[in-house]
């Protein structure tokens, strides 16, 4: 039996089976309800049910007190429809936000390729409705033998929904991208399960935009730029490219000739490694630096977009904030690994 | 009328008492404890012995919040599995445990 | 459903963050027949600049009609549950009356400032410009009112069988050690709306007051005080939403205006060794006054302030803020501290609202195990000397009154940081008058601000002024309202101990 899950303010309606959760049926359909423990611990996930019966499930006492049962307060991480319902639940009201659901699909392995040394690219093919997703999402892959998931982030444009394409970078010793590396073949099947994130272009505000991205970190911004462009976005784009050496960089071909075509469009590549051999006349040191001098240290008025490994991430913000660009006009995708500590963090910042 | 009293409405029991690990840190133990009404909860941390103490001289029921699961299971694996030290007076046995 | 149908704008409720937006910014409006600045006279004067006051992110979403709801029902359970401990002589359940001492000092000391937040929080709540930082402080008005209320419960309660508290409000306006607490609001609530949030939500509420409250509730629980833990249950949930106002302010004032930052670090700074200092007597309470103790003040000082504010740190660092001014000089205190303030207070329990007492000899070795690189070396034979001397009849009592340090008002008792057996002065001369200090954080405080500093009211020099009821240690507790023999001086042999030995007593025998 499935029901009809309305979620107020974003006035979306998706449809909750029974027995399902509905911050299962929330995140399935691409819809962020805050959530921690999943458990009817901690309250994080407290909605108010403004029509229909939810059973509440395992809500502790403690996490949904007895007047706020009374009141019709309810934690979406153990309610389960009872009847047609609508929730307010405090979701941003975020207008660039499509919220499509996930999928789980299976790719067919239709093109491998090296792009770098260190980096595959795998596009698959994925019948139907393919895979469609919002410029700058990532996808969880399946890999055999492995328990859990991998995330890697889609770079192809979303118009192009049936060919989803990945860059893989080897991690040393890891067992997913090694897998990718040495044994996945052209016509294997993986499964897949997105479009996962909440990185994606706000198109809302008209501001400039910096990307950032750091070695394969340029899968989510070749996304996004490519299909601002396809649209016809007009504002000034700037894409910084971070790699070590030259033979490091890739799609380089792809976005000089885009820089070309497209006058609001600058490419900007960066070698940290560069030797001065190698005939390089382009920019050198970290991709952060290389932002600051480009930008004379003030970032002030942009929006800017990271994407790649932790510490790259890290520097960007840093040196965008030193540039007077904070929290509201930045957004990020680490690209973590299990080898990445989680540090404690303060509550000081909640998205960068 | 032989009606039973009435149980006055919502007056918390001030012998029913509770603890919630929600924590560690270190040899600590990191609890919420709640008195009577999920809502008079307060936030305390004791050495591990301590807290057991504690929560049997209160005869408060402990629950471990899942992502306090581990932790605390090595504080308690921990605290068996050394040899008890003579007892000293004071805080010489705490330390090494 | 194609991506094209789901973009397509429809008709929606308004969120919960937009709802609490009209609420707050909508009850806001520009000023026409007074011009804004004399409307909000204090908003410029600190060098803070704000463009956008829009740009403040409500750390908390609550209506007056939910808080009223919720706080409602949290209160009526509250008092039924202080009432219950009353009635079944919750202070018999206590570990040991000594205990009580820890209690009262907090009472007269930190209860206090809850009602001087009240004040604090109501009057910058009149003064910010946006509106979103105006609902702001009066929802906390009105939380550290009701605070103040139930910690006033808990003073009445322990009042009808201790001795020390019955005149809490006028001890705290007059008695020489609450000068210290009392003057650490004074100096909050006296500075611009910017400054007191800084201070209070800021440095005190965020990145301090873990410090004071989880500890010392945890001493309460473990030594059998029900009555003070009721209080933090009214206390402790309305924390996350104080702490978050103390994140939002500063977020707020870092992001508005690259001009603010070294404002805002100076702020930092001085606030975090203001309200270090005022923790000196949470170290003492930690360390000596609880029968059952439940961490050194050193073990509280690592994972509250260095773990835990260190993260915080390292998060603001992004911004350019660096840890606070002479955090290295707190750590280095860290092992001493306790043991030089109890031993003060041990040296003038004449003129204390609470008892002292050397500690015992199991209490002196979990000390000695808590500090192996500080305490055989240089307080306990302190101590063992103090004990013996009161064995042989001669109790050392210290009559002459401690020099106070002018900015934190603590007499000058800490040591050098690189010398725990120096004390260290600080001095400098303004306008002819030379101003003494325990420290070089207290002393740069001074130095920013002399003429605020001058005008402290510092109780030693008041009494050597004749303003304190007169000359002899009888006028002057007179004065303070304490009453001799009862209030004060060693534990052993005070009336408190007395009554609960007959109480004890009592409960053995009819426990039979
Ligand atoms: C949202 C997101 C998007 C991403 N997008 C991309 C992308 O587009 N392209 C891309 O190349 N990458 C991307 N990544 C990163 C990618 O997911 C990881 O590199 C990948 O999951 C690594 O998997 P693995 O099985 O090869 O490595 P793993 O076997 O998981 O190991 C990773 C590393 O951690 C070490 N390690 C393993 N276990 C531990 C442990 N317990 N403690 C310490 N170290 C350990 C390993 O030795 C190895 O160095 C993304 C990550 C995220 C989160
Ligand atoms: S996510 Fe913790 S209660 Fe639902």
């Amino acid at each position: 039996m499935t029901y009809q899950l309305t979620i107020e303010p974003l006035g979306e309606t998706i449809p909750i089976r029974e027995g399902q959760t509905v911050l299962d049926a929330c995140l399935r359909n691409g819809i962020f309800i805050p959530y921690q423990c999943n458990h009817g611990l901690c309250s994080t996930c407290k909605i108010t049910v403004l029509e229909g019966e939810v059973d509440l499930g395992d809500a502790s006492p403690f996490a949904l007190m007895d007047f706020e049962r009374d009141d019709k307060r309810a934690l979406a991480c153990c309610a389960r429809p009872m009847s047609d319902i609508t929730i307010e639940a405090d979701v941003d009201i975020d207008p660039d936000a499509l919220y499509l659901p996930v999928n789980d699909v299976v790719g067919t392995v239709v093109g491998l390729v090296d792009l770098t040394h260190d980096i595959k690219g795998v596009t698959l093919e994925v019948p139907g409705d393919g895979l469609p997703f919002q410029a700058g999402q990532y996808v969880n892959l399946t890999v055999p033998g492995l328990d859990e998931p991998r995330a890697f982030s889609l770079a192809n444009a979303p118009s192009k929904a049936n060919f989803p394409e990945l860059h893989v970078r080897r991690v040393k010793d890891g067992k997913g991208t090694g897998w990718v590396h040495h044994d996945l073949k052209v016509g294997d099947k993986v499964p897949l399960s997105g479009p996962l994130g909440r990185f994606y272009v706000r198109k809302s505000a008209a501001n400039p935009m910096i990307f950032i991205a750091g070695g394969s970190g340029l899968s989510s911004p070749k996304a996004m730029i490519e299909d601002l462009l396809e649209e016809g976005w007009s504002g000034p784009i700037t894409l910084f490219h971070g790699v070590r050496q030259a033979r490091d960089l890739y799609f380089d071909g792809l976005f000089r000739e885009l820089e070309a075509k497209h006058g609001n469009f600058t490419y900007v590549p960066v070698l940290s490694e560069s030797d001065g051999t190698d005939g390089w006349t382009g920019e050198t040191g970290f991709v952060h630096e290389a932002a600051i001098r480009r930008y004379d240290g003030v970032f002030k008025g942009n929006k800017a977009y990271l994407c790649g490994p932790p510490l790259m991430v890290e520097a960007s913000i840093r040196a965008l904030m030193k540039g007077r660009l904070f929290e509201h006009d930045i957004y990020t995708e680490s690209f973590l690994t299990k080898a990445d500590d989680n540090a404690k963090r303060s509550p000081l910042f909640q998205a960068i | 009328m032989a009606e039973p009293p009435a149980e006055q409405p919502g007056v918390p029991d001030i012998n029913k008492r509770w603890v919630r690990v929600t924590g560690t840190h270190g040899d600590f133990v990191l609890f919420d404890f709640t008195i009577g009404d999920p809502d008079l909860t307060v936030e305390l941390i004791l050495p591990f012995p301590a807290f057991l103490e504690f929560c049997a001289t209160n005869h408060a029921p402990a629950t471990v919040e899942p992502a306090a699961q581990a932790a605390y299971e090595r504080l308690h694996r921990r605290s068996w599995t050394i040899p008890l030290p003579q007892r000293r007076p004071g805080g010489a046995s705490d330390r090494l445990l | 459903m194609s991506i094209a149908d789901k973009s397509t704008a429809k008709p929606r409720k308004l969120g919960l963050k937009e709802r609490y937006a009209h609420l707050t910014r909508g009850l806001g409006w520009e000023t026409t027949y007074q011009p804004m600045s004399k409307v909000f006279p204090f908003t410029d004067y600190e060098g803070i600049k704000i463009h956008d006051w829009d740009k403040w992110q409500d750390p908390f979403r609550l209506t007056m009609d939910s808080y009223w709801k919720f706080q409602a029902e949290k209160e009526r359970k509250l008092y039924a549950v202080i009432d219950s401990f009353a009635q079944n002589n919750g202070h018999l359940n206590i570990t040991d009356a000594r205990y009580v001492n820890a209690i009262k000092l907090f009472l007269t000391g930190v209860s206090p400032l809850e009602y001087s937040a009240h004040r604090g929080y109501a009057h910058v709540g009149r003064h910010f410009v946006g509106a979103g930082p105006r609902i702001a402080c009066q929802m906390q008005a009105i939380d550290e009112l009701r605070h103040a209320q139930t910690q006033i419960h808990t003073i009445s309660h322990y009042n009808k069988f201790f001795d020390g508290l019955h005149d809490a409000r006028h001890m705290h306006d007059h008695v020489w050690y609450l000068s210290v607490p009392k003057s650490f609001f004074e100096d909050a609530c006296s500075a611009g709306p910017f400054e007191f949030l800084t201070a209070i939500s800021f440095s005190f509420e965020y990145v301090l007051t873990s410090l004071l409250f989880v500890p010392f509730m945890s001493g309460a629980a473990y030594n059998g005080d029900m009555a003070t833990v009721t209080f933090g249950f009214s206390a402790q949930s309305d924390e996350a939403r104080h702490m978050t106002l103390g994140l939002e302010i500063i977020k707020f004032m870092l992001e508005q205006d690259e001009g603010n930052v070294p404002i805002v670090q100076r702020w930092i700074d001085k606030w975090f060794w203001r309200g270090y200092r005022l923790l000196t007597i949470v170290a003492m309470m930690m360390d000596y006054m609880l029968p059952k103790r439940v961490m050194s003040w050193a073990e509280a000082w690592e994972i509250y302030f260095e773990q835990g504010g260190g993260a915080l740190f390292e998060d603001l660092s992004r911004y350019g803020i660096r840890m606070p001014k002479y955090h290295e000089v707190a750590s280095k205190e860290k092992g001493r501290l306790s043991h030089e303030v109890w031993a003060t207070f041990y040296n003038y329990t004449q003129a204390t609202a609470f008892h002292t007492w050397i500690p015992e000899k199991d209490e002196l070795d979990w000390l000695s195990a808590k500090y192996p690189e500080t305490f055989d070396q240089l307080y306990r034979p302190r101590f063992e000397y103090w004990k013996e001397q009161s064995d042989q009849g001669k109790r050392f009592y210290n009559n002459v009154l401690p020099q106070l340090c002018v900015t934190c008002q603590i007499p000058m008792i800490f040591t050098e940081p690189d010398d725990p057996k120096t004390i260290c002065f600080r001095s400098t001369l303004y306008k002819g008058e030379r101003y003494h200090f325990c420290s070089d954080g207290c002393k740069d405080i001074f130095l920013y601000e002399p003429e605020k500093y001058i005008q402290s009211w510092l109780p030693v020099h008041q009494i050597y002024q004749g303003n304190c009821g007169g000359a002899t240690v009888p006028e002057v507790l007179n004065w303070y309202h304490m009453s001799l023999g009862n209030d004060n001086m060693d534990y052993q042999g005070s009336p408190d101990e007395t009554l609960w030995n007959e109480w004890t007593a009592d409960r053995h025998k009819s426990a039979i």
